[in-house]
């Protein structure tokens, strides 16, 4: 029979070489190892193993010559003899009296002989046949044998690799268990001193606004007093000045009076109060209607008085715009924590220089969600065309002032609102993961409508294949939505066109915040074993646990003659 | 005409490297002006490459574009004249091999195969090592295709006899393999196949030769040797110099090799021209170097590789027919006759380039 691993596991193509022949060696030197008894050897997996065969201690080849012998021999008449003689004339003489002989012989041999023949044949019947049960015995012996074997072998495969996995779960749950205690202790002191900071900021913050509001009341208050005093010059100047002119028109009427009394002091003397009094109210009118003219100045100092006031009163509500100017120092303290939990980040390389060297030579590219406007900035040193949008109007404010062109816009309308095939770039950083599912896939197919053809795509987000990333640096930010595998990422570009030209992972975990492995000069010869498989396995669980902090993907829109 | 040849890098030693310098010396002794431009130029060979910024381009010439592995902006400077260039391929391992061991890898083979599209998109003429990167090149969209093996210097091997390696003089069966201690490699079946070797005759020894670069795969394997208590019998080599590194092949008695993904394999071409026998596992490039040489293993049966091991060792004759076919081989990568391959395979694409 041939063995189970009969498989041929070579080629060699020389007809000089007798392959079966080697084979067959194999086959055979394998079967005497095994046969000898210490092979296979303990310490490879099972699957590596020859398979064992059951030894036969018994065999009825062993003894076939007896059998063939008693077969053929049970037969004891000798019936394979004439009698002869060579002698030409006593022969006839000696042949009959050798009969005769024979014949007395055999008449009480031949009895006997058919007896022994008899208990012969009955004997080796009876031993063929229980040779045949002993055979179809032993071969039921040998199946049972080889299931139970078998079954054994699987039992203590089965035990040993419950008791492996069980270790190795109770391994893993004291390391989670570390793992999580460290990552509690860290996140409590960190809110502890993030708690700290914020009261202290917001101390220095509200004695500052006390401050301003003191000072801009005290300013107020002067403002108002002078405004009062000038108030009152005028209104003193107002009256001297019509002080002034009575007296002046008195003067005059007077000296009229007087250079007229000569010549008409009869008429003088009957129309002179009427001359007065219309003189008088020609003056007053005049300088009713100069202080009339002079209410504008009145006018503007109390509109400058109430705006001041407005002012005041905005910064110190609680509305929409004191709430995105505390976003953007929550966003400055969260970027310390990130930090700390997961290391300082590294500078190169990065995805900005990456993309730089991809939009060389554009003259219209888009970095939507631009936040400070660090990228555009990048691109404009490097008179790369482009612009960029955000839904922060405090970012939007901070880059119009820096001189960025920057629009207040979401990036869904944005899109909509320009022409298709415009753009020669798109920059996504940190924005995706912002957003829905829905919204990333429109926001995508809205990205190839308005790429022009052989431009690229580029977008960044957390990798969430860390699970430091998808377990703990991601809920830092409450306005993150939505996990992006980068599989789903994937699918999302090719449903809609895209050819994905790289993946790139950045922010790699500096080694002081991974498990560490045991040093080489840490380990001695007693826990080699141990160590070696420790610091396999920790090079594993970081790989897990503290994979690169950021993902980016680079898709690109081919022009119709690409492949 | 010129005909230069860029790679991203260079550095002593290395294969990649070291067939650039032959085929640039081809070129020049038929004729061609040729020099070789890279990004990243070891301090050894400073004096005979150039940086490739330094690249002033010729419209009349030709380049030839090494790739093994991802290039980056050496790939896109490419592109940018992929209208007469032509790319020889050294072949990139399946970014899966490196997943549990070394992302970093990881990303470089999944970059480099997604840039091998990219240049089949664009570059009309690939020129693969093997048959079977030719077979690569073909399915990524290259429309012209030709095999051209590697140039080997075999006259430069002829060195360092009566050298001695280290632990030698103890009349144990050596048995070799030499490569960059690589998941793709399969060590950890050299070293399974050679616990049930080292059953049968335990006066042996298994050398593996090669630079240690990926931790986590290295103590993996010391691991494995380790816990078969193979320590003294399994010796891991590091990185050596061309003198040493023909002392082991000279030391050695079987070249074992059980790597599942082989551009070319170089180490195959130097175990013929040391004479020593060849048992490989048949995967990728490996049967189209090997030939009609060497044994090919068709299934990775440790216990039963053993004993055909066994059986070469002990059988003299065997390994004399094995050796001798395998000398028979190294015709086929007969210096001369490669650098007229490589001559004509330039006038070709140099008479489509430039019509």
């Amino acid at each position: 029979m041939e063995p189970a691993m009969a498989e041929n596991i070579f080629e060699i193509r020389d007809d000089d070489i007798d392959v079966k022949e080697i084979r067959r060696k194999i086959l055979e030197n394998l079967q005497k190892r095994m046969d000898s008894g210490n092979y296979p050897p303990p310490g490879l997996p099972d699957e590596t193993r020859p398979s064992e065969k059951i030894t036969d201690t018994w065999t009825s080849a062993d003894l076939s010559g007896e059998y063939s012998f008693i077969n053929a021999n049970w037969d004891i008449h000798n019936t394979r003899y004439t009698i002869t003689s060579h002698r030409p004339f006593f022969g006839r003489f000696l042949v009959r009296g050798r009969q005769l002989v024979h014949g007395e012989i055999r008449r009480y041999i031949d009895p006997i002989i058919s007896m022994q023949t008899r208990f012969n044949e009955s004997a080796v019947r009876i031993l063929n046949s229980n040779a045949q049960k002993i055979e179809s015995l032993n071969e039921n012996i040998r199946n049972s044998l080889h299931e139970l074997t078998s079954d054994i072998r699987n039992l203590n495969v089965n035990i040993l690799d419950e008791i492996s996995q069980k270790n190795q779960l109770l391994e893993m749950r004291l390391q989670e268990q570390n793992a999580a205690l460290t990552a509690l202790l860290h996140e409590v002191s960190q809110k502890t001193k993030l708690l700290e900071m914020h009261t202290q900021e917001q101390n220095a913050a509200l004695t500052a606004l006390q401050n301003e509001i003191s000072q801009k009341n005290q300013l107020l208050e002067k403002e108002l007093m002078e405004q009062k005093l000038l108030m009152e010059k005028v209104q003193d100047e107002n009256q001297k000045s019509i002080d002034e002119r009575v007296h002046q028109a008195k003067i005059e009427v007077m000296s009229e009076v007087e250079l007229r009394s000569v010549l008409q002091k009869d008429k003088l003397a009957k129309d002179l109060p009427v001359l007065i009094n219309d003189r008088v109210n020609q003056v007053v009118l005049g300088i009713e209607e100069d202080i009339r003219s002079k209410s504008w100045l009145e006018n503007i100092l109390s509109e400058s008085i109430s705006t001041t006031a407005k002012d005041i009163s905005v910064k110190t509500s609680d509305g929409d715009e004191a709430l995105l100017y505390d976003y953007y120092a929550f966003n400055q303290d969260i970027g310390k924590a990130w930090m700390k939990g997961s290391g300082d980040p590294i500078d190169k390389p990065n995805i900005f220089e990456e993309a730089m060297t991809l939009f060389s030579g554009c003259h219209n590219v888009l970095d939507i969600g631009c936040g400070q406007g660090y990228f555009l900035n990048l691109l404009k040193s490097n008179d790369i065309g482009s612009y960029g949008i955000d839904i922060n109007k405090d970012y939007v404010l901070y880059c119009q002032r820096n001189g960025l062109n920057v629009q207040h816009i979401d990036a869904i309308s944005h899109l909509k609102s320009i022409q298709d095939s415009s753009l020669d770039g798109i920059f996504i950083n940190q924005v995706m993961e912002h957003l829905s599912p829905d919204s990333i896939f429109s926001l995508v197919q809205l990205c190839y409508q308005k790429l022009r053809n052989d431009t690229f795509l580029i977008i960044s987000t957390p990798n969430i294949l860390s699970v430091q990333v998808s377990s703990n640096l991601f809920y830092m930010d409450p306005s993150h939505k939505t996990h992006i595998h980068p599989d789903v990422m994937k699918f999302i570009l090719r449903y809609n066109r895209f050819t994905i030209t790289e993946e790139k992972f950045y922010q790699p975990v500096p080694a002081d915040h991974k498990l560490r492995t045991i040093l080489e000069e840490e380990i001695q010869e007693n826990n080699m074993q141990f160590s070696t498989l420790f610091n396999y396995n920790v090079n594993l669980l970081n790989q897990f646990l503290f994979g690169c902090r950021d993902y980016a993907i680079i898709a690109k829109k081919w022009g119709p003659n690409a492949g | 005409m010129q005909v230069d040849q860029i790679l991203p890098s260079v550095s002593y030693g290395d294969a990649v490297s070291n067939d650039a310098l032959n085929i640039r010396d081809v070129l020049r002794k038929n004729g061609y002006k040729s020099e070789i431009y890279a990004k990243h130029i070891h301090s050894d060979l400073a004096r005979n490459v150039r940086p490739l910024e330094s690249y002033k381009s010729d419209s009349r010439g030709i380049l030839l574009y090494h790739f093994s592995l991802a290039g980056g902006e050496v790939t896109r400077f490419v592109m940018g004249k992929a209208e007469r260039t032509a790319l020889i391929y050294h072949n990139i391992t399946p970014p899966e091999f490196f997943r549990d061991y070394d992302l970093t890898l990881y990303e470089l083979c999944l970059q480099g195969l997604n840039e091998l599209r990219d240049l089949g998109r664009c570059i009309r003429w690939g020129i693969g090592v093997s048959e079977y990167n030719r077979q690569m090149l073909e399915m990524n969209g290259f429309e012209m295709t030709a095999v051209l093996p590697i140039l080997i210097d075999w006259d430069a091997l002829d060195i360092a006899r009566g050298m001695e390696i280290p632990g030698s003089g103890d009349g144990a069966v050596n048995i070799l393999f030499v490569g960059r201690l690589a998941p793709n490699k399969k060590f950890e079946d050299l070293i399974q196949t050679f616990y049930y070797y080292h059953l049968i005759q335990p006066n042996s020894k298994l050398y593996l030769v090669g630079n240690e670069q990926i931790q986590g795969y290295v103590s993996y394997l010391k691991y494995l040797v380790t816990a078969l208590n193979l320590e003294n019998h399994v010796i891991f080599t590091g990185l050596v110099d061309k003198k040493q590194l023909a002392a082991y092949y000279r030391s050695a008695d079987l070249f074992l090799c059980m790597s599942e993904h082989e551009g070319f394999c170089v180490p195959l071409l130097e175990a013929m021209y040391y004479g020593i026998p060849i048992i490989a596992y048949k995967s990728t490039g490996v049967p189209y170097t090997l030939g009609d040489s060497g044994i090919l293993i068709t299934k990775k049966d440790y216990s039963q590789i053993a004993e055909l091991i066994h059986i070469v060792i002990e059988d003299s004759d065997l390994r004399e027919k094995i050796v001798t076919k395998q000398r028979d081989r190294m015709n086929d990568f007969n210096y001369e006759k490669i650098s007229s391959d490589l001559i004509s395979l330039i006038q070709r694409v140099s008479a489509e380039v430039h019509p």
